[in-house]
Order: structure tokens, then C-alpha cells, then sequence
């Protein structure tokens, strides 16, 4: 901060904060967040270790992965941020929680809070989140190269074959944990894609009414604060 | 499918809980939805419960379990509800005013079956979150507390399945859907039920999906089960609940008999380490650690044998036929006298004994200290506040800074803590003052929309200092009142602060006053002192002032002075800060020449020096005691510097006290000299801010020019000769205390005024409070 702000420029920043704090409070922002730590701790925890080879790239590929679906996810946070702020626009409402209702009934605070019915619950994941997560099973299968020689090569395939068995374990482990990632990002996307179809099909809505109301000879006022 | 306004049966089940019981029944008058019946079942209750409930008749219907069987209780209620919707509470939670409201709203999903909100435990020294999308595993592992859906998404645990749950004292379930499933496992008799409930029906398809809003407050009971707040209770039904939990669940989930049979041994293993650690900590004793390892091998094979040989003691399909079917006509709990009843303290059940001619008012009030941990000048007054409203059948909200977020009841209000979440306006970092105000009003904003929605707060009080309604003000999502008390502004121009971040505050602090609904300032001074500095010059209809009260003490701890001690040494208290504002510089100045002239005088200086803050300490090197001690060698022994002191050793120094002094350099009113008139104390103080509207001049004290050593000096010696004076002074300083500063004078005088701003608020119309714009 080079210039010393003014008493409006914080006034401002206050009233973008509201209208953020209304969007990133609810729990498609928190379940975002929620995300994002539990992908960074598990990148952090798999990567700084003294994995090799195979297993780091297998390991890497994925989180880069995760990283397109989290900018993907943010993108259309983003958009969703977007068709939030046209609705209320279209529709003469402030863009605060219960600008709609100044006795703060929880008609105009559904802003903040979403109905949580549209939701789904993390129990029982919506079909095409489902489906993602049965694509991604992840599995690791020990090849071993069996030893030829005689006598001691069956012997030495079954060591070679036991030693391979410690980090197919971690490996596998690996995987669990990566799947459960990926379920969580299904989850977001599916909530993202729910909350984006109710928004699009509020705004077709609305300005359905607002073709209405100027077509019709006696227009009535936009809804909005008193 | 759900109509517009379903109706709601709300079962509580209870045994030898009458004084929990007759909480809750009174807390439940405030619900917001109407359209609900309650039904008790009573246990085989061995105290008053019945009569209790005989003063509801009519609107409660009574029923009976004839064993301590929470399980059967719960289905002897929902084979007799009425209702659409079936809600359950404990007996000793109260509910949060729109608690069944935000259920309702939930269940307009046809696809719901059941949900439950958050638990909050109201404990006297350690209040926590107890429950919040809770998610339990099919070998009973639970995560009881979580932020959001994909919290602790694979939390460390052995069961195959992890589901969602609720607790049992706040839940609610669609009565259709949980007929068919059978209703509640009569196996659990105390614990346990609801989770092996909720996962039955997650594993037959349903959806359950617990909520953020919607709260209970816990303040747990005894019961024949348990002892509150202590570890002496019937846990083994804990572990027979658990391994027959595990022996149902585990093996649909798919989990092994290896990790089944691994898991049961852990509860009973675990259980004794418990034990053992609390033998250790002679929180129990030997024959008690004996008998709760026996026990838990009774329960663990009691368990055992329900889970591998029993089969589940649901609702058998004919019985869950014979309820009542679905539209019939239910008794509401709530009557035309309801909405005027008074606020209940959760705690101890107490509720104001007087009639109530218009609604209770919903009140949220806002400090950054607040008793009993910590609290400054704002937060004693808002405590009083608090209680005076309380008093007056009011329902308080209180929200303060605290270590972690919490929520208690203290006093007639419900405290929330709110913990500092430096997340927000990172732009101002560079003015710290400012970046940490913000994020805490930011912080009060969202913890007032939470109040909305769960307790329907009504206003939001504000005092200025930090500016902590300024996001709600900004938002417009409710009225906001600022209590008006000594401008940063003015602070700054005293102590020589001419920073950004003191600047910005005080732009702050002016942005607030111009965007609240109403301005509450305590004197005549302050109002002109804001309109002074801030040029603003509020209507005459935005305005009420309110002087502050205290809370009179018995007269047979007042202290008069007694002419009998003349010649006795007399002892001069000031409390406050050790700050150039209080006028410390010009008392530690003015004692040596009181001294000098009345040799037995002792002084006694409560307060925390702030000699680094208020650049004492740059300028000198030393704090005010030292300083005093180094140049007045003579006198130091005359002087005791006590540092901050509590409030119960304050009282007791103004009982003792003879003479109360406070040449505050500006206050804008002075509660501290209410506080030693309270006692009969002569005040002196000093012509500035609001001190003159509290003391009477030569009636009830002495006021001198500020800044003047020499006249204060010439005040203390002239009453300290003059033993009448100290005396009629002191009683008619007492008569000034009772008859106009008590706290519930001052409570009314807020009451009328957020009264009339709320109905300003509400229809635009201009208030019709005969004290706004007046005294």
C-alpha cells in the first residue's frame, strides 16, 4: 500500500467484502476450501518424501490433475459468482444477505445460505460424480521378472516378489487417499453444477417477469427494499 | 409430499428432570413456528414432572414409558404424533428461537428424511461446539464436529462406511419414513439409538442431511445414567450400545469379524484405560474403578449377545399401522399468551416475573470485553445492560472476542465468543489497528446473520468504540444502534496520535455514526463532542441519550463517612487506567501538596499502568509508580499503586475508601464515579466531557479545571478537612445513584428507544419514543 486509502476506498472494500463473504460463506465455498488444504497436505506429505521413479511420477501426474480440476472448479465458482451478481441486478436487489427482507427472515438470507437441499449428501454421491469416481481406480499391480537360474530362481523370484510387496502397499495407500481427493472434487463439481442450473433457471425466470411487466399496460414496480 | 405449513410433533422424553423439563417447556413458548404439538413421555419419574406438566394441561400431551428406556420412550411418542414432521430435544437443551422454523424449512425436500442441527454444550467453565455434521462409521467411530460436508471426508477409523448422523437431542425426521423404518432399536436404553437410526435409514436409500443453522443449547442434567460435568456415570451402557452397534452395522458394511472383533475389544480396553487414568487423577476411587471394569465386561457381553443373537426390537409393521394417520388435527403448543412471555435463562430456568404488554424485544449486543473473563469500561456497561434487559423479560445476545468460537450463558445473555480471524481487507495490513477492527466487524457481521436466521435478533447495539456495527450497518440487514462514548478522534488528539491507523479509525468511527439507525449517547457532552469532531449533526428523532446505571448495592454494605474517624488517616482512591487521559500526571502532582498538607492521608491508585502506551514511558523511562516514587521519596509509603485489580477487590476498595478522585482529562460520562457513589463516597472530578451530568457540584462531589494540580489538590484538602461534607456528600451521592443511575432505569431507557427505531425500521414510519432526543 503505497497511498494512504481513504475512509470510502475502505467503505468500498466493506461492501465487496459483504457481497464476497455472501458467496464464499456457504458451504460450496467451505467445502472449495476444504478441498484445496486437504489436496495441498496430501501433495505436501506424498511428495516430500523419498518416493522414486514410478510412484512420484504416478504421484505427480495426479496432482496436476487436481490442479486443472480445482481451476476448473474455480472457474465456475467464478461464473457462478457472476450470474449471482446479474440476478440481482435484473433484479433490483442489493447483493446483500437479506437485502430482500430488511427484518432478515430467512427469505432474503437464503443469499448466504443456500437451501441445503440442493445438496447432495456426501453419503450417497450424485450420478455423475459417481461415475467419476468409478473411473478412477487407481491400483498398482507388482510385475515381477522371474529369475531363470537354476535351483535358487524360484527362490529368488519369491524374495524379489515379497520385496515388491512393501511399496505396492504404499503405493496402493497412495491411491486410496488420491481416490478419496478426487471424490471430494466430484462432489464440489456436482454441487457447483446444481447450484449453476437453479441460478441460470432464477435468472431465465425473472426475466421472464420482466418481459411480462413491460409488456403488460400497467407496469408494476421491480421487487426490491423498501 | 410437504405442505405449505406442516405440522410438527415434538416429543421430549424425560425422567426426574423436572426443573430441566419446566426450562425447556418455557423456552419453547418463544418458538417462531406455531403449527407444532409437544408430547412428553414421562419415565418412571420419581419427582415432580407431573406436576411440572399438570400447568400445561391442554397443551401438552402426556404420556407414559413404564421403564428408563430412552429408545421405547422415543417410539411411544411417534406411534402417538400427529404431525408431519417428528422433532425430538432432551430434556435439558433449550432451543434457539427458530430452531423449529429451519427444520421445516428443510423438509419442503420431499427427498428428506431426516436432519438435526448443531449442539451447543453450555458448560460454566469450558462451553464448546458439541455437534455439527457429525458423520459416524459402521463400527461406531464418530466425527462429531466438522466445518463443512468434506471435513475429515476420511477420517482415521477402522469401519468400512462412514454416513452422517445426528445427535439425539436435536434431530427430526419425516414420522412417515420412520414409521416404516421401524422407528428406534429398543436394544439402546440410553445411548446410541439415534446414530444406529440414522444409519439404518442412510443404508436403505434415505437422505438425511444435517444443517449449520438451527442450534439447541446443552446444559446437561443429572440423570440415573450420569452425573453432569463430572466422570461418575453408567458408561458400560455406553460399551454394550457400541459392540451391539458394531455387530449389527459392521457386517452390512462389509466389514470383517477380524476388525469387528478387533474393534469390541478396543471399547472395553479403552474404557478401562479411562478408568484407570481417572483413578490415577483421583477423580474416582478404587472401589469405583473395580466395579466400572466389571461392568463394562457385563455390558460388553450384554452387548455381544444382542448383536450376534438378538434381532433388532424395532416397531413391529401392525404397531406402526395404529398410529395416527397423516392430517389429523393437532393441539398447538403455543396459545395467545405466548408471545409475551419473558426470556428463560437457560441455565438455571429463571425467567423475569412480570407482564409483558408488547412482545419481547431479541437483542443483540456487541463488546469487545466482556465479563467474566476480561472486560473494560464498554463491557461492564454492556454486561449491565445485558442484565437489565434480561430483567425485564428481554432476550440477549451478546457477542464478544474470545480464544475460540463458543457459546455460554452469563448473566442473563447468551455469549458468543468469537475468535479473531485475520482473513479479510489484507490491504490494510500496513495499519494494524484498522486491519484487525475490520476483520473482527466483519466477524460480528456474519455472527449476526447467523443470529438472524437461528434466534431472530431484532437489532444490533454497537458501541463506537472500534466500530464494530460497521459491516452490519453497512449491510442494512438490521437496524444498528451505537452507543456513543469518548471518540477515537478525541483519544488520538489527547495522547498526540496523528498516525494513518488512528486516522482511520476515527473515519471509521464517523462512517458508523452516519450509516446507524439511531445514536444512543450517554450525556449531553458526548453528542456535542461528536458533533464537534465529526461535524455530523444528527435529527432530533435519531437520538436518545442514555446515562448509564449500576447496580445499587444492599444498604447494609454502604459505607457513609463516619464523623466519629476525623483525625483518623483518610484514604483517597482512584481507580482507572494509569493514562494521561485519566489524569494521572496532574493527581500524581496534586498528592505530594495533599500530603504536605493532611500528613495521614493514604492514597490508593487502582489500574493498569499504561505508561507505554501513552508515551510516559518514552518521555520519563520509568511508569507512573516509579516515577512517583523517585521524585516524592517522602511520600511514596502514603501512595500504594495496586495495578488492574478484579472486580470483587475493586468493591471492596470503594467500600473502604473515604474520598473517590478521577480528574479523567475527558470522559464521556464516568461510571467510575457512580460506581463510589454507589457507597456514599464524595467524588472530585473534573469539568469535562459528562462528568458534570453526574456529579452535582458541591451536592454530590467537587469539579476543577482539568489539568489543574493545584485545584485538585485544593478540592481533595477541603474535604478532607471537612468531615460533614464527606459525609452528606456521600449520602446524597447515593440518593443520585438509586433514584436515577440504576441499571434497569437504563435498561427501560434502551428498551424504549429500540423500540422505536425497530418500528422506524420495520414500516419507515418516525418513532413515537417520548425519550428520543431527550435525556
Amino acid at each position: 500500500m503505497t497511498n494512504s486509502p481513504t475512509a470510502d476506498e475502505i467503505l468500498r472494500d466493506v461492501e465487496f467484502e459483504i457481497l464476497h463473504g455472501a458467496l464464499g460463506q456457504d458451504d460450496l465455498g467451505q467445502a472449495l476450501q476444504t478441498a484445496r488444504r486437504f489436496h495441498t497436505r496430501s501433495r505436501h506429505e506424498l511428495l516430500s518424501t523419498e518416493t522414486r521413479g514410478r510412484d512420484r511420477d504416478l504421484a505427480a501426474r495426479q496432482f496436476q490433475m487436481d490442479d486443472m480440476l480445482l481451476a476448473l472448479l474455480q472457474e465456475m465458482a467464478d461464473r457462478l459468482r457472476r450470474l449471482q451478481i446479474e440476478l440481482y441486478r435484473t433484479s433490483g436487489l442489493i447483493p446483500t444477505a437479506g437485502a430482500g427482507d430488511r427484518s432478515g427472515e430467512s427469505e432474503g438470507l437464503a443469499v448466504t445460505s443456500p437451501p441445503p437441499l440442493a445438496e447432495p449428501d456426501p453419503g450417497a454421491p450424485s450420478g455423475s460424480a459417481q461415475r467419476a469416481i468409478e473411473l478412477e481406480k487407481l491400483d498398482v499391480e507388482a510385475h515381477i521378472r522371474p529369475v531363470r537360474l537354476p535351483l535358487v530362481g524360484g527362490l529368488l523370484t519369491r524374495l524379489r516378489a515379497t520385496l515388491h510387496t512393501l511399496p505396492v502397499f504404499y503405493v496402493r495407500q497412495l491411491a486410496e487417499q488420491q481416490i478419496e481427493v478426487n471424490r471430494a472434487l466430484g462432489e464440489s463439481l456436482a454441487q457447483v453444477n446444481h447450484l449453476l442450473a437453479e441460478q441460470q433457471a432464477q435468472i431465465e425466470a425473472l426475466g421472464r417477469q420482466v418481459q411480462a411487466l413491460h409488456a403488460g399496460s400497467d407496469p408494476a414496480p421491480a421487487p426490491g427494499p423498501e | 409430499m410437504i405442505m405449505a405449513e406442516p405440522s410438527v410433533s415434538l416429543i421430549i422424553n424425560t425422567t426426574d428432570r423436572a426443573g430441566p423439563l419446566a426450562t425447556l417447556l418455557r423456552a419453547l413458548e418463544h418458538q417462531s413456528y406455531p403449527h407444532f404439538e409437544l408430547i412428553v413421555v414421562v419415565g418412571p419419574t420419581q419427582d415432580n414432572t407431573l406436576e411440572v406438566l399438570s400447568a400445561y394441561q391442554g397443551r401438552v400431551r402426556v404420556l407414559h414409558c413404564p421403564e428408563a428406556n430412552l429408545s421405547r420412550s422415543r417410539n411411544i411418542g411417534l406411534l402417538a404424533a400427529r404431525g408431519e414432521i417428528v422433532a425430538y430435544i432432551d430434556d435439558d437443551a433449550v432451543p434457539c428461537r427458530r430452531w423449529l422454523e429451519q427444520m421445516v424449512r428443510l423438509f419442503r425436500d420431499p427427498g428428506l428424511a431426516a436432519t438435526g442441527g448443531a449442539v451447543h454444550l453450555i458448560h460454566p467453565t469450558y462451553p464448546l461446539l458439541q455437534h455439527r455434521i457429525g458423520i459416524v462409521s459402521s463400527l461406531a467411530e464418530q466425527v462429531d464436529v466438522r466445518d463443512s460436508w468434506l471435513e475429515h471426508l476420511v477420517p482415521p477409523g477402522e469401519g468400512n462406511t462412514w454416513l452422517t448422523r445426528m445427535m439425539g437431542t436435536n434431530m427430526a425426521f419425516r414420522r412417515e419414513t420412520l414409521l416404516q423404518a421401524g422407528g428406534f432399536d429398543e436394544f439402546y436404553v440410553f445411548i446410541g439409538e439415534e446414530t444406529d437410526l440414522a444409519l439404518c435409514l442412510a443404508n436403505a436409500g434415505e437422505i438425511i442431511h444435517p444443517v449449520l443453522e438451527a442450534p439447541v443449547y446443552h446444559v446437561p442434567a443429572a440423570s440415573r445414567n450420569r452425573m453432569p460435568f463430572s466422570h461418575r456415570g453408567r458408561w458400560w451402557l455406553n460399551t454394550r450400545s457400541d459392540i451391539y452397534f458394531c455387530l449389527k452395522n459392521g457386517p452390512a458394511a462389509g466389514d470383517s469379524m477380524a476388525t469387528i472383533t478387533r474393534r469390541c475389544l478396543h471399547l472395553v480396553h479403552g474404557h478401562w484405560l479411562w478408568y484407570r487414568d481417572l483413578y490415577r487423577a483421583r477423580e474416582i476411587e478404587l472401589g469405583e474403578f473395580v466395579r466400572y471394569c466389571a461392568h463394562d465386561i457385563r455390558g460388553a457381553a450384554s452387548g455381544l449377545w444382542g448383536g450376534l443373537f438378538r434381532r433388532r426390537q424395532r416397531l413391529a409393521p401392525s404397531r406402526a399401522r395404529s398410529a395416527p394417520r397423516t392430517g389429523q388435527p393437532i393441539v398447538p403448543f403455543l396459545d395467545e399468551a405466548s408471545p409475551r412471555q419473558a426470556a428463560v435463562d437457560p441455565v438455571s430456568g429463571q425467567r423475569a416475573s412480570i407482564s409483558l404488554v408488547e412482545p419481547p424485544l431479541r437483542i443483540c449486543l456487541t463488546s469487545t470485553f466482556y465479563p467474566p473473563q476480561s472486560y473494560d469500561g464498554v463491557g461492564r456497561l454492556t454486561h449491565l445492560m445485558a442484565r437489565g434487559l434480561f430483567e425485564l423479560g428481554h432476550t440477549v445476545h451478546v457477542v464478544t472476542h474470545g480464544d475460540r468460537d463458543q457459546v455460554t450463558f452469563y448473566d442473563g445473555a447468551y455469549v458468543h465468543e468469537l475468535a479473531t480471524r485475520l482473513d479479510r481487507y489484507h490491504r490494510y495490513r500496513q495499519t494494524p489497528n484498522l486491519y484487525h477492527a475490520l476483520n473482527r466487524c466483519h466477524g460480528i457481521f456474519e455472527k449476526v446473520q447467523r443470529l438472524i436466521l437461528n434466534d431472530g435478533v431484532q437489532l444490533l447495539d454497537s458501541p463506537l468504540w472500534l466500530f464494530e456495527g460497521l459491516v452490519t450497518a453497512v449491510s442494512g440487514i438490521l437496524p444498528v444502534a451505537v452507543r456513543l462514548v469518548t471518540p477515537m478522534k478525541e483519544i488520538a488528539a489527547i495522547l498526540g496520535d496523528r498516525d494513518d491507523d488512528t486516522r482511520l479509525q476515527g473515519e471509521m468511527e464517523k462512517a458508523l455514526i452516519e450509516r446507524a439507525d439511531h445514536l444512543l449517547p450517554n450525556s449531553r457532552a458526548t453528542l456535542d463532542m461528536v458533533r464537534r469532531l465529526y461535524g455530523l449533526e444528527p435529527a432530533a428523532d435519531r437520538y436518545t441519550i442514555v446515562p448509564y446505571g449500576i447496580v445499587p448495592v444492599p444498604e447494609d454494605e454502604v459505607q457513609p463517612f463516619e464523623p466519629e474517624r476525623e483525625g483518623q488517616g483518610l484514604t483517597v482512591l482512584f481507580v482507572g487506567r494509569l493514562e494521561k487521559r485519566k489524569g494521572i500526571i496532574p493527581l500524581l502532582e496534586a498528592i505530594p501538596r495533599v500530603l504536605d498538607r493532611v500528613p495521614g492521608t493514604r492514597f490508593v491508585l487502582a489500574g493498569k499502568d499504561n505508561s507505554r502506551h501513552d508515551g510516559f514511558w518514552r518521555r520519563t523511562g520509568s511508569d507512573y509508580a516509579g516515577y512517583f516514587a523517585h521524585h516524592h521519596p517522602r511520600h511514596a509509603s502514603r501512595v500504594e499503586f495496586t495495578g488492574s485489580v478484579d472486580d470483587e477487590a475493586l468493591q471492596v476498595l470503594y467500600r473502604s475508601c473515604d474520598l473517590f478522585v478521577a480528574p479523567s482529562l475527558y470522559e464521556s460520562f464516568g461510571l467510575v464515579y457512580l460506581e463510589a457513589m454507589n457507597y456514599a463516597k464524595p467524588v472530585v472530578g473534573c469539568q469535562a466531557g459528562g462528568v458534570p451530568e453526574v456529579i452535582e457540584q458541591g451536592t454530590t462531589g467537587l469539579l476543577v479545571e482539568p489539568g489543574r494540580a493545584d485545584a485538585l489538590a485544593e478540592a481533595i484538602v477541603s474535604l478532607l478537612q471537612s468531615p460533614a461534607r464527606l459525609r452528606d456528600m456521600g449520602l446524597a451521592g447515593r440518593s443520585r445513584v438509586v433514584e436515577q443511575f440504576s441499571y434497569l432505569q437504563m435498561a427501560r431507557r434502551f428498551e424504549s428507544a429500540y423500540r422505536c427505531m425497530i418500528r422506524r425500521f420495520e414500516t419507515g414510519a418516525p418513532g413515537e419514543d417520548p425519550m428520543v432526543g431527550k435525556t
